[in-house]
């Protein structure tokens, strides 16, 4: 396409210039030209057509154009355009056929050309697209590798403050454990130094013990001595022993005696605890085989480990089961049999129970049977009301306490107050039928006082009777008598008249004797006696003490008669 | 609960004898012998000095009074009042005494726990034990009374000697891998000596009868060791009490430990029923009133009473902080003991001195607590039944069983029980008088 472009002429030169412009930029002009370029590309082709075309071959130069375009299209391998020359010097003619078929060809070949300048152009838009997504991928991959890089310092940084601070703590901890290991070895040193110091000391303290045994031992102190007044018989009754080999070897033996019935005591006690235990684990074995064993009838859906293991098991048991007497024997393997199969059901149990949780939750997700949900929540209304009569409970004995509380401390005021009350109460009820009593004795008093009263009046009467007999008598006496003295008489009838008025007095004392008290009161009697007393009277006449209850005070009455009433006898 | 009345104590030296007849007290130097049900004095002795002990012997036959000043001590019989035995220590001084399982012999220790002299009742025979051990629990019987284990300690070396008792025969003497032994204790089924270590290490060591070594245990290194050691009555379980304020349970089958009980400040577990005892406000109760009023003077106002409350979980006790630099701190588990039927463990943690901890034994686990308003200074279990007694050196004896507990006034004429040293045996005398 070069040699082209420098035959045109230059007044084709500016759309030639773009033409080439456009295609010699082709390679080399960015993408965003390029659907440009294409259409540019095209369209000048189908306008300029006739003036380039005019340029190119004018009427004048019909042979040579001729003669140049055969030249070109022979070189590119067409077929000639003249007509097969005769002879040498004859003017070729244009073999029309020949130009008409080139010109197919060369538009065929124009055809290709494009289509290929389209796909080129396609592809290369392709391309350019790729390349700014690679580009753009390209910057960020190398944003993110910037930021990455950045972390990743940032990580080592704090990484290696870390071990910074790891490796300070751990000398630290080094420093403390040295620090304890120093202190305990400075403890342990000052306990051996301790221990030698005090076992220094101890020998010491021993020589002195020794020293001071020997003189204990030598002084032969006779204040050393035990005076009992006669030995006492041996508690249990035996004569003492002297102390010989035998003894020794029998008391050996009765040592080894309590320590082997202590050893069989307790190995019978373990024995007995083994057995118990055997027989719990037996019982625990047959229960856990008892449980699942069932589970083999239910659906085979699941045929899992568990239930082939169960079968097996179980067979397998009821082999062992018929050896139950082996098992009382308790040697090694008979116990690592027992325990493997108390692990193996156990073990067995245990997946079986994880199943069961296991379809609980799933049930429970799924929300399949109600009758699950129902129950839980009447168990959650159940308890709701369980609380709730708790709560209620818990009030009604507080209030409870608290009533009681309240009547404990008003009960207090309250009944000794009452109590007093009734005390009071009490002792008045006393009182009154102390008093009634009192009355009573009083009336029975009073009437026997004037009983009393009237039976001394009469004694005074007849009293006052005698005298006056009496004096008539010793009027007689002393008109008869002539030789005896004046005083003497006077003594004499005084004497004899007291002794004689006493033993009166007396008899009618011992005929009221029933009566406790002798009221006598000086003025009822005095009158009476105005006239014949003479003689000093003291009468002392005690009480009985037949108090009652204090009501009557004890009383003595001392009656005196004070004067003395010279007698005017005659 | 009826309670008899007061008499004179001295220095709270009373004890019941064995056959639960008659009760010995002492007063100075008299020692008065009363009838249990009468407390009718029955005899009365007279001994050369104050009187510092006083044991039965195991038959109930004899009393012996040890006056540890003159180095006397006296025996006194109690079915010939006339009989009369002292032994006179002299110089060698008098530190312990006590009786030998028969009752027909005397063990005494002289000072400086130079030797331990036997002297025997039935033949007037002396024999001497050398290097006897200084230790709180050197001597100590089998329940048969057969066999007498004793610890020593030669060239700086423990060692574990056991006696016949009826012959006084050495049967075994073997060294025991102890720094400086604390204590020894028979089983009561009198197989097994449990021998332990000083509280500085924590060692305890478990001897068969035949002087084999069956097992050691100890539990940790470096800090203070074993406080306190209690066998269960049926020889099962030793319960080995530490300064770390727990107790781990052995088991006689391993001697391993199968469980350990720490005593924490604060219970949390609303399982465990907490007992505090709070004071009830003085008010004048029924029995108080007298009518007709009483005489002036008559008699003294009604000290206040206490009760036990239920305290809900969770509940902290009231702990004491120890002093750091003495020795001896308060902290620990200073008292252990079994009921006699080895269900349940009554501990007492010195850190918090005002609780008593009850464990159940076939559950393992904390059963009770019981808080006091003052440190509780001893109790002792009811030799019957799972019952416990505590005292606190208050006018009041607080009883606990697994039904619920209460609080007793003791009548005293208002006095406190003055310095219960010898608690125990108190509280002894309390389970005579009612179990």
């Amino acid at each position: 396409m070069g040699d082209w472009m420098t035959v045109t002429d230059p007044g084709l030169s500016s759309e030639s210039k773009t033409i080439s412009q456009y295609t010699s930029e082709t390679k080399m002009s960015p993408s965003s030209l390029y659907s440009q370029q294409v259409l540019c590309s095209s369209i000048p082709l189908s306008k300029n057509v006739h003036s380039f075309f005019s340029a190119f071959c004018t009427e004048d130069n019909i042979e040579q154009s001729i003669s140049y375009l055969d030249q070109e299209l022979t070189t590119f391998g067409f077929p000639s355009l003249y007509e097969e020359s005769k002879g040498k010097e004859t003017k070729r003619e244009l073999n029309i056929v020949a130009v008409l078929n080139c010109m197919n060809e060369l538009l065929v070949l124009q055809r290709k050309n494009l289509l290929a300048q389209e796909n080129v152009e396609t592809q290369n838009l392709k391309l350019g697209s790729d390349m700014d997504h690679l580009q753009s991928c390209y910057s960020k991959l190398k944003e993110q590798l910037e930021t990455s890089r950045r972390e990743m310092i940032g990580l080592q940084e704090r990484d290696r403050q870390l071990q910074c601070k790891n490796r300070n703590l751990h000398q630290l901890l080094k420093n403390e454990k040295d620090e304890v290991q120093k202190l305990q070895n400075i403890i342990a040193s000052r306990a051996t130094q301790y221990n030698h110091d005090m076992k220094r000391k101890e020998r010491e303290y021993n020589k002195l013990k020794e020293r001071l045994h020997q003189l204990v031992m030598n002084k032969k102190d006779k204040k050393i001595a035990m005076d009992i007044l006669n030995y006492v018989g041996r508690a249990d009754g035996k004569r003492g022993s002297w102390r010989t080999g035998k003894t020794e070897a029998r008391n050996e033996d009765e040592m080894y005696k309590i320590l082997l019935n202590d050893y069989e005591y307790r190995q019978k006690q373990i024995l007995m605890e083994n057995a118990e235990l055997k027989k719990v684990l037996q019982q625990m074995k047959k229960e856990m085989i008892s449980l699942l064993s069932p589970q083999k009838k239910k659906p085979r859906e699941r045929v899992d480990d568990s239930t082939g293991t169960v079968i097996s098991d179980v067979e397998e048991d009821a082999g062992e089961l018929s050896r139950e007497s082996m098992w009382d024997l308790s040697c090694e393997t008979v116990r690592e049999q027992l325990t493997n199969s108390i692990r193996k059901q156990w073990r067995i149990l245990k997946s079986h129970v994880e199943k069961l949780d296991n379809q609980v939750s799933k049930v429970h997700l799924e929300g399949f049977n109600d009758e699950d949900v129902i129950s839980r929540q009447d168990h959650e209304q159940e308890t709701e009301k369980l609380e709730l009569e708790i709560q209620q409970c818990k009030e009604m004995i507080k209030t409870q306490q608290q009533l009681l509380q309240q009547l404990a401390t008003a009960y207090d005021d309250d009944t000794t107050s009452l109590l007093r009350d009734c005390y009071l109460l009490e002792e008045k009820e006393r009182l009154k039928e102390e008093w009634s009593l009192f009355k009573e004795q009083k009336k029975n008093f009073e009437r026997e006082r004037r009983s009393f009263t009237e039976a001394a009046i009469r004694l005074g009467l007849e009293r006052k009777a005698f005298e006056e007999e009496r004096a008539s008598w010793l009027k007689q006496q002393f008109l008869n008598m002539t030789t005896f003295d004046h005083q003497n008489s006077e003594n004499v009838k005084l004497f004899s008249a007291f002794s004689g008025n006493f033993c009166q007095t007396r008899s009618c004392i011992s005929e009221h004797s029933s009566i406790n008290v002798l009221n006598i009161t000086a003025e009822e009697i005095k009158p009476n006696q105005v006239g014949g007393e003479c003689t000093n009277q003291k009468w002392s006449v005690a009480s009985r003490p037949g108090s009652q209850e204090g009501c009557y005070s004890g009383c003595s009455l001392s009656y005196t008669n004070s004067h003395v009433e010279k007698d005017d006898l005659p | 609960m009826n309670f008899s009345e007061v008499f004179k104590l001295s220095s709270l030296l009373c004890k019941f004898s064995p056959d639960g007849k008659y009760l010995a007290s002492c007063v100075q130097y008299r020692l008065v012998v009363r009838d249990v049900n009468t407390l009718q004095i029955l005899q009365l002795y007279t001994c050369l000095d104050q009187i510092q002990h006083i044991e039965w012997s195991a038959d109930s036959l004899f009393i012996l009074c040890a006056m540890y000043k003159r180095g006397l001590v006296q025996v006194w019989s109690l079915e010939q009042p006339e009989w009369h035995c002292k032994i006179d220590e002299g110089s060698a001084g008098l530190v312990a005494s006590c009786w030998s399982p028969d009752g027909r012999h005397i063990l005494n220790t002289t000072e400086f726990h130079l030797r331990i002299t036997v002297w025997s009742l039935c033949t007037k025979s002396v024999s001497y034990i050398k290097y006897p051990k200084a230790c709180l629990q050197g001597i100590t019987f089998t329940r048969d009374g057969r066999y007498m284990a004793l610890a020593e300690r030669r060239d700086c070396k423990d060692y574990v000697s056991i006696f016949v008792c009826s012959d006084w025969q050495l049967l075994r003497h073997f060294d025991t891998d102890t720094q400086d032994l604390t204590g020894i204790e028979w089983a009561p089924n009198g197989c097994v000596l449990a021998v332990w270590d000083t509280c500085l290490e924590y060692k305890i060591l478990l001897y068969s009868l035949d002087g084999r070594l069956l097992s050691t245990y100890s539990a940790y290194e470096w800090s203070l060791g074993i406080k306190s050691v209690a066998w269960s009555p049926s020889s099962q379980f030793l319960a080995v009490g530490s300064y770390d304020g727990k107790v781990r349970i052995l088991n006689h089958v391993t001697w391993k430990m199968i469980t350990e009980f720490g005593h924490p400040a604060a219970i949390n577990d609303p399982k465990i029923v907490v007992y505090k005892e709070a004071e009830k406000s003085p008010q004048l109760g029924l029995g108080c009133l007298s009518f007709p009023p009483p005489r002036a003077g008559a008699g003294p106002l009604p000290s206040s009473e206490s009760k036990y409350e239920i305290a809900s979980v969770p509940v902290s006790l009231q702990t004491l902080k120890p002093v750091t630099d003495r020795a001896n701190p308060k902290i620990g588990i200073g008292m252990l003991a079994f009921s006699p039927d080895s269900y349940f463990l009554a501990t007492r943690n010195d850190n918090i001195p005002n609780a008593v901890w009850v464990w159940d034994i076939q559950k393992l686990r904390l059963f009770a607590v019981l808080e006091q308003l003052s440190p509780v200074r001893a109790f002792q279990w009811d030799p019957q039944q799972p019952r416990l007694a505590i005292c606190t050196g208050g006018s009041r004896l607080y009883l606990w069983s697994p039904a619920g507990c209460m609080s007793v006034q003791v009548p005293g004429e208002g006095k406190h029980i003055p310095e219960a040293t010898d608690v125990a045996a108190l509280l002894c005398a309390v389970w005579h008088h009612t179990g």
